[in-house]
């Protein structure tokens, strides 16, 4: 009985055996794969990423997903540079986000209350950062005239970077959002099932919109963050498919497309997993078409087995 | 949405966004630089084109069927790359053929997933775009690959002109014509339409949906294969991330075109229109001198103006 | 394949020793080792030298001669710019590979494949791996600066190549080898200052935006340019890509009828032949010339050859990827650089002089 307990949450939550797969194969590969060294360095590495999985997440789970990351991310990380000279690191910092928000509820207010289609929103806002982050720049890379800020981007704290805390942090509060407030169950239910929710009393155009604002805000974040990572931003940052990264890493995780299923851990597992594979990547040299090629056939195949076993679910009549 | 029964002109406005937005911005710019509608920059605009709207025919195709093929820039790059090597190795014919082949033959792959393992076709053509890149760079060596004449014959596809008008452009506008006609005439078409916008009533009307499916990224691959060979002519030659990034013109062009991304509906004739407003605005600027990159934030507003309108013209289905 | 490399050293330095122009003595000092001209004039290869008095703040310092040791217990780290962005950094990888192991020490390579993010990381794993000396090859000279800061605190010696960090940056560094791109767009932009009689408008076809390479072949133009009557009219980048630059000629071309364009400037050969094939499709080839601040594809020799192109400065990849390891080699064996900036030779190549300047071919 035990044995069947276990086979099920395996099945359930593809991303573990995945996970625990890629972990051993990476250690076999390379003994200097499981050194605590190296284990914090793919944590730190993928921890920005991460925070900005942590707002797709509540996209996802919503049903829908956002494109605009690609450019908001040099945008942001460019404005926090940029603008420090006029109104000061923290301006600089908080004008980022502001603009992070602003992209959120853009995104939010065309896809919920004008019920403009997903893809064309974010995609559309995806162009304009990009024209944006090239005007404001002057086709240049910004330095940050602060060392301090550059001074968090890489400093740590028992191991891990500032980033990679605010990262864990991130992952509890999401967590608990979408567990165990009215916000997070109606994210699910809204996710699930549009029209039910909306007949069950639930406010979807509102909750997508604030999902969206999430979304950007974080993804906003991500800007800086990276901005203080190399002390600098580029124009050319994220694109061509920085969110195409991070929705693979969600969706690798076990958060549906479809919507209405996932957790934050998974989205964790997932980032870990590509974080991992680019890592083990580094260690053993291999040449970078390699690397790419089988982040491609990974996310195909990773899709595959998700659906197989989705249907072997949906034949034995267990319900998620 | 209730439309009075009188047709205003802000009723034929809200309808026709996206002409309006054409004929809007080659006035504006036409005002704004005088070379602008001269037959030199004419000729230009559509010539560099050509390339965007015959991968957005394909598209289309794709789009309308339910699905997004975001595989097209890798798939042009390589295809790019494998043409200008076999044509000097084997001569024009096998080139073509050869190159074509692995054009329809990744489509196919795609649409085998998409349409038979019906999985997710965003993240299945993105996992494609890696593989494709992948092997493009191994196939190249990531070295640049040159024809050996730079005005061998071949290169008359890209470079040539019959008359005043580019044979690419021949190129486009016969391929266009022919995609448009095998959407809106055949009922192949007919077919791709009821699939994508309800494929589970297709099912019941005896439609082979998931080989329709795979037919429309076979279609989106042939284009991508036609545009590698169009790109890498006019230069005689292809590096092996040529295409980077022109998936997004090419979608763009197709949503400004005003193909629902639900599936279900599109016109190559639409998409193509819509490849012309990019491509006007990608030459508009340059001539204005201003960074060519405003192109982006032009296309922004303009596609979110043209789907207000669409919407509350009711044409556009939601999500 | 050893004796050729071997060959190439060889000639190298004795073409370095035997060149008659003196240089001047280079920035940060320097111990020891033969200086001969800038990086103006001569060959790699020949030792006919046909200098045409190039500027003297470059550092041509002689090229140890490592190939006598043994090796096999060093190890380089070295993260890669973009091994597969274009034929030079293609061209430029494959000679690390060869080149350490026909040396027979150990080298770890990372190709961060443009992506600045992506180089942060790779650095990080470099350090992981404790070699002996870091050789970085910036995405980003301004981001990479916390990736030098980071080998330095780690107490390994790094040396940037190809393209350098910025000033603030060069404090973590024990020294840099590589082209000097502000030399060689200076040179080539002299060269055309020269053929327009110091009068004329041209237009500038950019690289990669946010690239510090390009930044500095401007920077050389400009310096050129400067206190003369040219002006650039025109600017726009082709993200180093020959469909791109062609793309941006075609424009140029329909904005400026005949007659208004002096000369065309490129960042690099790709801008340069990408805008060549515009030019020759609209039927005006000879109208006005075509110059390319460095090229770096064998391949452009020929179009230098038929005049295609109007002068460019040299520079091969084999040669910087080669000299790049050597130096970092010779300080793994404990020794120091023998000046800061160790300049590789680019020399001017024009329709004129190039068959007298003997480049010997690189694998493309």
């Amino acid at each position: 009985m035990k044995t069947n307990k276990w086979a099920k949450f395996l099945t359930n939550n593809t991303v573990v055996p995945i996970l625990v797969v890629i972990l051993i194969i990476a250690a076999v590969l390379d003994s200097r794969f499981m050194t605590p060294g190296n284990l914090l360095n793919v944590f730190n590495q993928n921890s920005i990423k991460g925070i900005m999985a942590i707002g797709m997440t509540f996209v996802i789970i919503n049903g829908y997903f956002d494109m605009s990351l690609c450019t908001l991310v040099s945008l942001t990380a460019g404005l926090s540079c940029g603008l420090q000279d006029q109104i000061g690191l923290a301006g600089a910092i908080l004008v980022a986000l502001l603009v992070g928000l602003l992209v959120g509820v853009i995104n939010g207010f065309l896809i919920a209350y004008a019920g403009i289609n997903a893809f064309v929103v974010t995609l559309s806002l995806m162009l304009g950062c990009r024209g944006l982050t090239y005007i404001y720049s002057d086709e240049q890379s910004i330095v940050s005239p602060s060392m301090a800020f550059a001074e968090f981007g890489s400093g740590k704290i028992l191991g891990l970077t500032y980033t990679s805390w605010l990262f864990i942090i991130g992952l509890f509060i999401a967590w608990f959002v979408l567990k165990y407030t009215a916000h997070g169950r109606n994210t699910y239910a809204a996710g699930g099932n549009a029209s039910a929710a909306e007949n069950a009393g639930i406010k979807v155009k509102r909750t997508i919109f604030i999902n969206f604002v999430i979304c950007g805000v974080l993804s906003g974040l991500g800007g800086v963050l990276y901005a203080a990572q190399n002390g600098a931003s580029t124009p050319a940052l994220g694109w061509p498919d920085m969110h195409m990264l991070v929705i693979a890493g969600v969706v690798l995780g076990g958060t549906k497309l479809s919507g209405g299923v996932g957790t934050i851990w998974y989205s964790l597992a997932g980032v870990m997993v590509l974080g991992i594979i680019a890592n083990i990547m580094s260690l053993k040299r291999v040449q970078s078409w390699v690397s790419t090629m089988l982040t491609g056939l990974i996310m195909i195949g990773v899709l595959y087995i998700d659906k197989i076993l989705t249907e072997k679910r949906q034949k034995e009549g267990l319900k998620n | 949405m209730e439309k009075q029964k009188s047709i205003s002109v802000a009723d034929i406005a809200r309808r026709q966004a996206l002409l309006i937005v054409l004929i809007g911005i080659v006035i504006v710019f036409s005002f704004l630089t005088e070379q602008f509608l001269t037959p030199n920059n004419i000729i230009n605009i559509f010539r560099q084109i050509s390339t965007i709207a015959v991968m957005g025919a394909g598209m289309t195709f794709c789009i309308v069927g339910g699905n997004f093929d975001l595989s097209v820039g890798a798939l042009l790059s390589m295809c790019g790359c494998v043409f200008i090597s076999t044509y000097d190795r084997l001569g024009a014919f096998p080139a073509l053929l050869i190159t074509l082949a692995i054009g329809c033959v990744s489509g196919a792959v795609c649409g085998f997933l998409c349409g038979y393992l019906k999985l997710n076709s965003m993240i299945v053509t993105l996992g494609m775009q890696q593989v494709l890149q992948a092997l493009t760079l191994m196939y190249t060596g990531g070295q640049y690959v040159q024809l050996e004449d730079l005005n061998a014959p071949i290169t008359v596809i890209g470079k040539g002109n019959i008359g005043i008008v580019p044979v690419s452009v021949i190129i486009m506008a016969v391929f266009c014509v022919v995609y448009a006609m095998i959407l809106s005439k055949t009922v192949f078409g007919h077919r791709v339409k009821a699939v994508g916008s309800n494929t589970e009533t297709s099912r019941y009307s005896g439609i082979n949906d998931k080989k329709i499916v795979l037919q429309t990224f076979v279609l989106s691959g042939l284009s991508a294969a036609i545009g590698g060979i169009i790109l890498s002519t006019r230069g005689g030659g292809g590096q092996s991330t040529m295409g980077m990034g022109y998936e997004f013109d090419v979608i763009t062009a197709v949503i400004l075109g005003g193909a629902s991304l639900a599936g279900g509906s599109g016109s190559i004739f639409r998409t193509f229109i819509g490849a012309l407003v990019i491509g006007i605005l990608k030459t508009g600027f340059v001539l204005l001198g201003l960074s060519s990159y405003t192109q982006y934030v032009a296309e922004c507003i303009i596609i979110l103006f043209a789907v207000y309108l669409d919407i509350s013209a009711g044409k556009r289905k939601v999500r | 394949m050893k004796k050729r490399l071997a060959a190439i050293l060889l000639s190298g330095l004795m073409a370095v020793s035997l060149a008659a122009c003196g240089g001047e003595a280079g920035s940060a000092g320097e111990s020891g080792g033969t200086t001969s001209e800038g990086s103006a004039g001569g060959s790699e290869e020949d030792s006919s030298s046909s200098s045409s008095g190039g500027p003297a703040s470059a550092t041509d310092s002689e090229l140890p001669d490592i190939s006598g040791e043994d090796l096999s217990g060093i190890t380089i780290g070295f993260s890669m710019s973009n091994g597969s962005g274009d034929s030079y950094g293609t061209s430029y990888l494959n000679t690390l590979n060869s080149f350490a192991e026909d040396m027979g020490f150990e080298l770890i390579l990372l190709d961060a494949v443009g992506d600045v993010t992506k180089q942060t990381n790779q650095v990080q794993d470099l350090i992981t791996q404790q070699p002996d000396v870091i050789v970085v090859w910036p995405v980003n000279s301004e981001s990479a600066v916390t990736s030098v800061k980071a080998i330095s605190d780690a107490g390994i010696p790094v040396i940037t190549a190809n393209t350098n960090v910025v000033e603030s940056g060069e404090q973590y560094l024990e020294g840099y080898v590589g082209p000097s791109n502000v030399e060689e767009a200076k040179l080539t932009a002299t060269q055309m200052v020269e053929d327009l009689g110091g009068e004329g408008n041209i237009l500038f076809i950019n690289g990669k935006q946010g690239y510090s390479t390009s930044d500095e072949r401007k920077q050389g133009l400009e310096e050129a340019i400067e206190g003369t009557n040219i002006k650039i009219v025109e600017e726009q980048p082709d993200e180093g890509s020959r469909e791109k630059a062609q793309q941006v000629m075609e424009n140029y071309l329909v904005k400026y009828p005949e007659g208004e364009i002096s000369a065309v400037f490129a960042q690099d050969d790709n801008g340069a032949i990408g805008a060549y094939n515009a030019v020759e499709s609209a039927g005006r080839v000879g109208e006005f010339p075509i110059y390319a601040g460095a090229t770096g594809d064998y391949g452009t020799i020929s179009y230098i050859e038929q005049g295609l192109i109007a002068g460019t400065a040299v520079q091969s990849p084999v040669i910087d990827a080669q000299t790049a390891l050597t130096w970092a080699v010779w300080m793994a064996l404990g020794n120091e650089l023998p000046a800061f900036y160790n300049y590789i030779e680019t020399p001017l190549a024009t329709p004129d002089n190039i068959a007298s300047l003997n480049i010997a071919e690189w694998e493309s």
